[in-house]
């Protein structure tokens, strides 16, 4: 026999169902967000962790390029250093630096000969001395034509003085 | 507005009868001595509050509800309702289809109301037996208004024949037949409160509260009838 009910109404144990089913569906929700909250707030903090260091790289990388460029002015300045000492070095190891030019004069001018001055341009040297006779300035021409790096000697005048001859020479200088 | 109702597991049943309202609290018990009641209550309702089965004043009936649920603490109950009386259309009607639908039973009466029927014995030549029952629609919210301001969960609205066909065929279970029924119904000229007789009663439950079985036994059967309506382990 069935029962005639006038209302159509939700069981008891739907009753039961819907509250179970509720109370397990907002237990859920209410763990799912506060898991989706733990989440998203470890990743804003993780990227708030990486934005610094992102910060701190590209301060780094700015300090980076500022002593790039500064090693980099600092290597043409050495390299440009280097090229004037490699100049000097090369001028100070040549055969025709002052040094040598005045230690041949010397030597070439021997107790009968006495320089009187010594005019070294850039390219010529020109050189006064006192001598005995006209040999002893062909001697001294002689010597300086030996030297490697002079050449193109040349008498330019003799003088007597009361009893000496003076005499002045011209020469190039080669390098 | 309540977020999550709540819910208590008893059942309250709640008979509507022409100038009278009863609540009772039944549980089930035991196989041999099934229902006990622990809560059973008349309200007479001497001022046209309940005339023609329209509830005129809502407040007194919600009032007298409401005692008695917070006196045995009943708050969120399930409660069952039956009703009976002029405003409600009952009727056993015979027809010649053994399994008719609801165009077979041309009522006129019916037509502006909530019914349904129910099959309960067969006769001679072809003929079956059904019992109808319609309620007004505008008095059917009338009762699910009055649930409403209730603080109980509303699960039937039914009448009170058919809590006492229900109250019939658990004193017959097994043996029920809808022969035996219809000689019975046949036997005491359609009134089935009529069958009922303390003595067939008295086994069926035990009781908390004194109740006079003489005076009570319309009432008392139709709350029985009620509640094993809903008492799934009737099935």
């Amino acid at each position: 026999m069935n029962n005639i009910n006038f209302i159509k109404t939700i069981p008891p144990h739907r009753h039961y169902e819907i509250r179970r089913w509720f109370t397990v569906t907002i237990m859920l929700s209410s763990l799912l967000i506060i898991g989706i909250v733990y989440v998203q707030t470890m990743q804003i903090l993780r990227l708030n962790e990486a934005c610094a260091a992102f910060k701190k790289s590209q301060n780094d990388a700015q300090t980076y390029t500022e002593i790039l460029n500064q090693k980099n002015e600092l290597t043409k300045e050495c390299e440009i250093l280097k090229k004037k000492i490699l100049k000097a070095e090369c001028l100070t190891n040549q055969q025709c630096n002052l040094e040598n030019l005045l230690m041949h004069v010397k030597e070439i001018c021997t107790s009968s000969v006495h320089l009187e001055s010594l005019q070294i341009h850039k390219k010529n040297v020109e050189l006064v001395a006192v001598g005995p006779d006209v040999q002893a300035a062909f001697h001294v021409a002689d010597k300086l034509n030996k030297i490697t790096y002079i050449n193109n000697v040349k008498i330019i005048s003799l003088q007597h003085t009361q009893d000496a001859l003076r005499f002045s020479l011209t020469c190039a200088i080669t390098s | 507005m309540r977020f999550m109702p709540s819910i208590k597991n008893e059942i309250v049943n709640v008979s509507f009868s022409p100038q009278t309202i009863v609540c009772s609290w039944i549980k089930y018990r035991s196989a041999s001595q099934p229902y006990h009641i622990n809560a059973y209550q008349r309200f007479q309702l001497k001022n046209l509050e309940l005339e023609k089965q329209i509830i005129f004043n809502p407040t007194h009936i919600t009032r007298l509800i409401t005692s008695f649920l917070k006196k045995y603490h009943l708050h969120n109950a399930f409660a069952l309702f039956s009703v009976t009386g002029t405003g409600i259309f009952e009727e056993i009607i015979t027809c010649t289809e053994a399994s008719p639908t609801q165009q077979h039973f041309n009522i006129p009466a019916l037509k502006k109301m909530v019914w349904d029927y129910v099959y309960l014995y067969p006769l001679d030549q072809a003929r079956y037996t059904f019992y109808i029952c319609g309620i007004p629609q505008e008095l059917l919210l009338q009762y699910l208004l009055l649930a409403n301001a209730l603080p109980v969960n509303i699960l039937t609205v039914t009448t009170q024949h058919m809590a006492l066909l229900n109250l019939y065929r658990k004193l017959h279970s097994s043996s029920f037949n809808h022969s035996q029924l219809g000689v019975d119904i046949a036997k005491h000229h359609n009134n089935l409160h009529d069958y009922f007789t303390p003595k067939l009663i008295e086994p069926m439950f035990s009781s908390d509260v004194a109740i006079n079985l003489e005076q009570e036994l319309l009432f008392l059967s139709t709350a029985l009838g009620l509640f094993i309506m809903r008492d799934t382990r009737y099935e």
